[in-house]
């Protein structure tokens, strides 16, 4: 895939698996496993760009004896999740154009 | 390779983007390891899944290029160029990945380049220099813990001779002496062994700054 597509495809998948319920790390990963190819050397670039964005915040808490870092939605980041599940549609719906039911 | 072996090596991927920014990503894959380690995951699997450590130093470089608008533009290549001149020849068969398979020839010149420049460091007389300094350290730390563990087993040794002869207060001084001085051998000894790894660890890391300028 394209990186400049998979990159903005991979902050819609990591915005939705936040916008869920606070998350971290590993669980995005392990929620996003079944719908597109991320690791952590991936998500570490997405998560600190979509932060300084202003698209989540974060907060350490202590889990098991160590730290833990959680992420949660902000409201631009529920708009910036809006706006790209409609970019997706509109992709699907030039593709659909395109090659009707051909997969 | 082993996870702290991995880390160190992101870590010295790392040295262009600030120490803040560094302990975060250090952070956050020693959280990504314990959480993988709790879901039963064996560590060389781990290592597997997190991918080359160049990669992911390459990755969060080029994420601050972006974000940076080439404030930081010149650290990907100076990441290329200490890569080419030594952490890509040590990494592991099975670290290397899609890396390896993507840029077979030059694993093959990094392998020449490390050599070109072993030769080129030679010629440069300050290496003649770091070498003495590194022997004379060395040779330093050897013998001073030996040094005082033998002194002080000599004291020890010598002191029943005094009490042999009768003389009890030195008998006790001697060996009140000899006792520090063992210990204070055993103690010198991991001390200037990690002295002699963090200056080795220091040079290194000066080289290959001064092998990413070139």
């Amino acid at each position: 895939m394209d990186m400049q597509l998979k990159k903005g495809i991979l902050d819609v998948c990591v915005l939705y698996s936040i916008s869920k319920e606070e998350s971290y790390g590993y669980k995005i990963i392990s929620d996003l496993k079944s719908v597109i190819d991320i690791s952590e050397s991936t998500l570490y670039p997405i998560l600190k760009r979509l932060e300084s964005g202003g698209y989540l915040t974060t907060r350490t808490a202590e889990y098991c004896g160590r730290l833990r870092r959680y992420y949660n939605i902000t409201k631009a980041g529920c708009e910036k999740l809006n706006s790209g599940k409609n970019e997706l549609l509109e992709i699907y719906a030039i593709y659909k154009k395109l090659f009707g039911g051909e997969v | 390779m082993t996870y702290n072996e991995w880390r160190d090596e992101l870590k010295n991927n790392l040295l262009s983007v600030s120490e803040e920014e560094r302990k975060r990503v250090l952070d956050y894959y020693a959280e990504a390891y314990a959480d993988r380690r709790d879901a039963g995951f064996c560590e060389n699997d781990i290592i597997i899944q997190f991918g080359a450590p160049y990669d992911a130093a390459k990755r969060i470089l080029n994420e601050n290029i972006d974000s940076s608008q080439g404030e930081n533009k010149n650290a990907s290549s100076e990441l290329d160029s200490r890569q080419n001149l030594g952490n890509f020849v040590d990494k592991p068969q099975h670290m290397q990945g899609a890396n390896a398979v993507g840029q077979p020839s030059q694993q093959k010149n990094s392998k020449w380049m490390v050599i070109a420049f072993i030769c080129l460091a030679l010629l440069f007389p300050p290496t003649w220099g770091v070498i003495a300094v590194v022997f004379f350290v060395i040779v330093v730390c050897a013998t001073l813990p030996i040094m005082f563990v033998g002194c002080g087993a000599g004291a020890v040794v010598q002191s029943f001779f005094m009490l042999g002869c009768g003389e009890i207060a030195y008998w006790l001084c001697l060996l009140g002496f000899g006792f520090i001085a063992i210990g204070l051998g055993i103690l010198l000894f991991p001390i200037l062994i990690k002295l002699v790894k963090k200056m080795i660890e220091l040079i290194k890391k000066a080289y290959c700054y001064i092998a990413a300028k070139f």
